[in-house]
């Protein structure tokens, strides 16, 4: 049918490649990080994701921890029953709304931007930094509010790339030889364009429990939860994210 | 007795742990000496002690050690690790090396003074120490350049640097890594109880900046620089020099040792004494508590089970223990030390190497090397009978071992025969990449201390983050006891 369209009608070939790169199904799917096109050097294979537990459209107390699981099957890298997929790659984002929602609002929603941040899950970043807890390193939130302004981008790219100590206390960050300066700069736009999001956090492993922590003044609203798994490519090139995703009712 | 509400009271009266520092020996109250364990108890206690059962959340030394002594009292004990071998961040190993050559990847050392309780245990457990030369004959490199100790106790060289002549003096008497007490010591004779930091005159100081104290006594442009401290609690700092005086312990122990074939032996020892109490790859997904006793869910390989018991003595690093839901949840003070709780994590690395290249070079190993990829370098497993030898280097995480090897290339003066180069990187552990507690923010002491030891209900708090000093080994093995004693009266 694709094939038909692109020989009929090539704007319209463009506006549905749009579509399929920009608006993803709501349960299971992927995204690949360039045009899907056919390609006998492209042998890559999408990774499966699936979110176990818990249940869609289950119900929970707000401010609670819920448990959750994932597993994940990818032909080229394996399989997480068999810890062939390392847990720590495995990622759970929550993002919370307000209203009830229909199960068909989610497509409507803005979808966040997420090329620096799978570049982050590929990195270590999330081995010093969480989201909204400090452990080794800062927050993206703290660095978020710290650095509000995308001027301050390119001195903390080059913090990554070189390595840094000193802002936030005596452990050092390493430096980051292999990324780019063009990555290192979509890792910080990313950071200070969506760390200081209160309706945003992010989880690591393949379960464990997520908070269901709502923003100041709500007491009610859903999280859609979407687990993500990028894998390794074909050679690190070529790289394909996985997901799928569940609401979660907090009350 | 409650111990939901612990005050400081009971602290003060733990003379326990403050005559066995101060006396520099094993304490009786503790534990007794080597020759009079197991400890005796009446045969009516230690029988009804046997049919209350204690779980202990996390097999590191902390949990091993207090599932150890929960046993001794007559407990019926079940440890509960979630990876697949117990020790945690005491880890031996001997991959990747050769001829019987191995290194401790994580815990590193023991004093004397200090680790009084741990000294028990190798007399108890048959373990034999060794003394660990790591701190001896260090080279500093200063800006670029190597110092040797003769070179940074000589006036001139000070000089240089920029301390002023009262510093110059005390670095000239006194080790390099001395230096903080020169601008500490007057402070710390207030501290009476090395559990006490609060009530002693310096409350005040916990909003500043412990380089305000610094300056206070005069301390160069070069010593600040040194010293650092804007952003760490002066009253933390104070207290923290205070135990470790009352401990008779310096600021950088040069007398270090270690245990023949790896600090591992000594969790070991625990867990097998403990048997098949201790279950591997078995992760708490929950935990339900009331006034009678407490239920844990978990994993093991992938199924779902339940265990009741009597007591729980959570040995998690915190980190990794908010994860798990309590049901009801915990008071606002022990949550609050829960969820704020930081630690440091770090890369390990190794290198196996044909020879000891650095006496060709006329050098020491023992290197502070302050290169942003490998901070330093020094001998490890030196009793093995071969001529291979292997160095340690600690770095932050992320640098992988080849890189690591490339800067100690870059800055060594001399010419290397290493032949292997191995990290364990700590901050990709899965369920616990914490080495130790951070210092408490600054401001915060009261939200923090005592709450971090406090029990609450059935549930008890031990392991690294759960003692007044941070040094692993020692609060793991010191809190382990706490708690065997917490839940002994309470039972």
């Amino acid at each position: 049918m694709l094939t038909n369209i692109a020989r009929y009608c090539p704007p319209c070939y463009a506006a549905v490649l749009l579509v399929i790169l920009h608006v993803m199904p709501f349960r299971g799917g992927y995204i690949s990080l360039r045009p899907t096109q056919p390609s006998s050097q492209q042998r890559n294979t999408a990774p499966i994701v699936k979110i176990n537990e818990p249940g869609h459209q289950g119900v929970y107390s707000a401010n609670t921890l819920v448990s959750y699981s994932v597993s994940v099957s990818d032909k080229e890298d394996g399989d997480s029953r068999y810890d062939e997929i390392p847990s720590n790659s495995i990622f759970l984002e929550l993002s919370f709304h307000q209203n009830s929602l229909n199960s068909n609002e989610g497509a409507k929603h803005k979808a966040i931007d997420r090329h620096g941040l799978t570049l982050m899950m590929r990195s270590d970043c999330f081995n010093c930094h969480q989201f909204k807890s400090r452990n080794i390193g800062p927050a993206f939130s703290q660095i978020a509010m710290k650095y509000e302004s995308q001027r301050d981008a390119h001195a903390l790219a080059a913090r990554i790339m070189n390595g840094s100590t000193g802002l936030w206390g005596e452990e050092i960050m390493p430096a980051h030889p292999d990324l780019s300066e063009e990555q290192t700069l979509s890792v910080v736009q990313w950071i200070l364009k969506y760390g200081g999001t209160e309706t945003l956090d992010y989880v690591r492993g393949k379960s464990g429990t997520f908070p269901t922590t709502l923003p100041r003044g709500k007491s009610t609203g859903y999280f859609i939860v979407r687990a993500m798994y990028t894998d390794n490519g074909t050679d690190g090139n070529n790289v394909l994210t996985g997901y799928d995703s569940v609401i979660v009712h907090c009350r | 007795m409650s111990f939901n509400n612990i005050d400081m009271t009971r602290y003060k009266r733990r003379e326990f742990i403050k005559t066995s520092v101060t006396a520099g020996i094993g304490s009786t109250i503790l534990g007794g000496a080597a020759a009079a364990r197991p400890m005796e108890q009446s045969s009516q206690k230690q029988s009804s002690q046997k049919n209350k059962r204690v779980i202990v959340a996390g097999g590191g030394i902390g949990g091993l050690c207090c599932g150890y002594e929960l046993l001794r009292r007559g407990f019926d004990v079940v440890v509960l690790e979630a990876s697949g071998r117990h020790g945690g961040h005491v880890f031996t190993a001997r991959d990747g090396l050769s001829d019987g050559l191995y290194a401790d990847y994580g815990a590193e050392h023991i004093t004397k003074p200090g680790y009084e309780r741990y000294w028990e245990y190798t007399r108890e457990l048959n373990l034999e120490v060794l003394p660990y030369p790591r701190r001896k004959n260090v080279l500093r490199r200063i800006d670029g350049k190597f110092y040797t100790e003769e070179m940074l106790a000589d006036p001139a060289v000070l000089r240089k640097f920029g301390y002023n002549e009262r510093e110059i003096k005390f670095l000239s008497q006194n080790p390099w890594g001395e230096f903080q007490a020169l601008f500490v010591d007057p402070y710390l004779d207030k501290f009476k109880d090395e559990y006490q930091p609060f009530g002693v005159g310096y409350d005040q100081w916990d909003t500043t900046p412990i380089q305000e104290i610094y300056k206070k006594e005069g301390a160069s442009p070069a010593a600040l620089n040194r010293l650092g401290g804007k952003n760490r609690s002066a009253l933390y700092e104070l207290w923290r020099s205070a135990i470790l005086k009352l401990r008779g312990v310096p600021h950088y122990p040069l007398e270090v040792f270690r245990l023949r074939g790896g600090n591992q032996q000594l969790p070991n020892a625990f867990a097998k004494r403990l048997g098949d109490r201790v279950k591997l790859s078995c992760l708490i997904t929950s935990i339900r508590h009331s006034a009678s006793g407490v239920t844990v869910t978990y994993d093991e390989f992938g199924e779902k089970k339940e265990m009741s018991a009597d007591f729980l003595a959570n040995c998690i690093p915190l980190p990794a223990f908010k994860a798990i839901p309590i049901t009801p949840a915990l008071p606002v003070e022990k949550q609050f030390v829960v969820d704020h709780v930081v630690y440091d994590s770090y890369s390990r690395f190794v290198f196996q190497a044909r020879s000891k290249f650095w006496e060709a070079d006329k050098t020491s190993i023992n290197m502070d090397l302050n290169h942003p990829d490998i901070g330093s370098i020094w001998q490890v497993a030196n009793e093995v009978d071969t001529h291979r030898v292997a160095l340690m280097g600690s770095g932050p995480g992320g640098v992988s071992a080849q890189r690591a090897l490339a800067a100690f290339r870059s800055v060594y003066p001399g010419k290397d025969t290493i032949e292997q180069a191995l990290v364990k990187d700590w901050t990709k552990e899965q369920f616990a990449y914490t080495c130790e507690r951070l210092d408490f923010p600054m401001g915060q002491l009261s939200k923090f201390w005592p709450h971090v030891m406090t029990p609450h209900g059935r549930i008890h708090f031990a392991g690294a983050y759960a003692d007044n000093l941070n040094w692993g080994m020692e609060a793991a093995t010191r809190s382990a006891n706490r708690v065997a004693k917490e839940i002994e009266e309470a039972a």
